[in-house]
Order: structure tokens, then sequence, then C-alpha cells
């Protein structure tokens, strides 16, 4: 697995152990819970320059959110998403807007049963 | 704790009158007496008989003894926060709050050994938050 998943995942739980929360794991099993973390997040996650900052936001924003020592999923859920690819702008041509008008229209008469 | 006045015979309770910061120092508690001392001292109450002069002063003095006022009070506070979100019977004697600050003493322990300067890196002495974190920096590494 990768490298910087573990940073990221090392990272968010030693806050999480800095909380000091309620049923947070012992020091001879973080390591094992860890590894859960790097299972349940590293499918979901692939690039480093995408995701690593998902992460962070997401143990960021459950830091304030939890009093118990949380799942995996609830630092998932909370992480955001992957910022959207620049689209080119989409033209219909003149042609393509008539068509589909057209199209639109013979739908309407299908459904009406003209 | 409740009082009945020597003039009017109206009951009160003693809590009411500490509120008040300036009858606090007034009366001279604040000084010599932890402030929870009178809620603590109400768990000692049945719900049938208010709490006897001679009891309340027996019971005060041996708490007194337990520590220091202000390890007595945060050890109080959280003793009376327990036993009343618990319910159940009046105590009986000091075990509980005996048990409460051996455990604050513990923490403020293990609270000094994790602020010493080089206390990372597994040494002998290490709070345990400490070692987790010197686990999870290892199993970053790899």
């Amino acid at each position: 697995m990768a490298d910087w998943l573990r940073v990221e995942i090392m990272n968010g739980l030693m806050g999480l152990l800095a909380l000091r929360l309620e049923n947070a794991p012992a020091a001879d099993t973080i390591t094992k819970t860890a590894d859960i973390w790097e299972k349940a997040l590293g499918p979901r996650v692939s690039v480093e320059q995408l995701d690593a900052p998902r992460i962070a936001a997401g143990f960021q924003r459950i830091f304030s959110l939890v009093r118990k020592w949380p799942a995996p999923i609830q630092v998932i859920e909370l992480m955001p998403p992957r910022p959207r690819l620049k689209e080119l702008p989409h033209i219909l041509t003149a042609e393509q807007r008539a068509e589909n008008k057209k199209r639109l229209q013979e739908l309407s008469r299908t459904i009406s049963g003209d | 704790m409740i009082l009945h006045c020597p003039c009017c015979h109206a009951q009160f309770s003693v809590e009411a009158i500490i509120q008040d910061e300036a009858a606090r120092e007034l009366i001279g508690f604040k000084s010599v007496i932890p402030t929870a001392l009178w809620s603590y001292l109400s768990l000692f109450r049945s719900e049938k008989r208010a709490l006897s002069w001679e009891r309340a002063l027996k019971l005060a003095k041996e708490v007194l003894e337990l520590a220091d006022t202000p390890s007595l009070d945060g050890a109080m506070s959280e003793t009376i926060e327990a036993l009343r979100s618990k319910g159940g019977p009046p105590l009986k004697n000091h075990n509980y709050l005996k048990r409460v600050l051996e455990s604050r003493s513990g923490m403020v322990e293990t609270q000094n050994v994790a602020s010493l300067p080089a206390s990372r890196g597994g040494v002998k002495g290490t709070s345990r938050t400490d070692a987790a974190m010197t686990n999870l920096e290892e199993w970053a590494r790899g």
C-alpha cells in the first residue's frame, strides 16, 4: 500500500489519540487498528495529489464531532469529493438543437397517444 | 445539606446560601472548606431524615484529613456528579471519594510524565498515548 496513505492515516489517528477519546485503542493494538483503516480507505483512494488532502480534511472534520473513537466509515463520509476536472464548454449547433426539439415533440406525441 | 433557621424554623439548603459569592466569602467557607463539601455531605443524608450537625461535623473532619483542599474540591465534585447520576442509597463512608482521589492522583502523574520533553520514543515512563503515537510512527515508516 502507498506510503502517503500510511502517513495520512498516521496523522489522523495521532490527532484522534491526542483527543483521548472513549474506546480509543491501546498502544499495543494501535498498529492493528491502523491496518484496518488502511484496508478501509485503500480502495477509495488512489492518487496522492487528489486524495491525500481529502483524507486530511476528513480527519480534520471529525476531530470536532466525536466523543468516542470513530469507525473508518465516519471519516470516509466526511471526506470531500475529488475536485472536478475542468469541463469543455458544451455548445450545441443549430442543427442539433432542431433535431433534439423534433425528438422531444415525437416523444410527447407518443406519450399523449396522438 | 438542609439547615433549620433558629428564628423562623424555616428549612433551607446551605447550597442556596453559598451560591452567592459574597455570602460565601462572608461565612468564610471559601478559604477554609472546599466548596463542594456541602453537596458532598448531602450524599450522606437519607431521604426521610436531615443530616445531624454532629454527623456532618464528623464527616467533614474525616474528609478534610483525606487530602488538600484543591484536590478534595475536584474529587468531591466528580464523586457528586457520578453518584447523583447513578442514584442509589445514601453513602455510609468515604470509600468512593478515596477511589476518585486515587484515580485523579494517577492522572496527574501520567500528565506530568507526558509533559517531559524527552518522553517520546518508547522510553520507560512514557504515557500510553505517547507510546501509541510512537507505534503509529513506526507503522507509517513500514
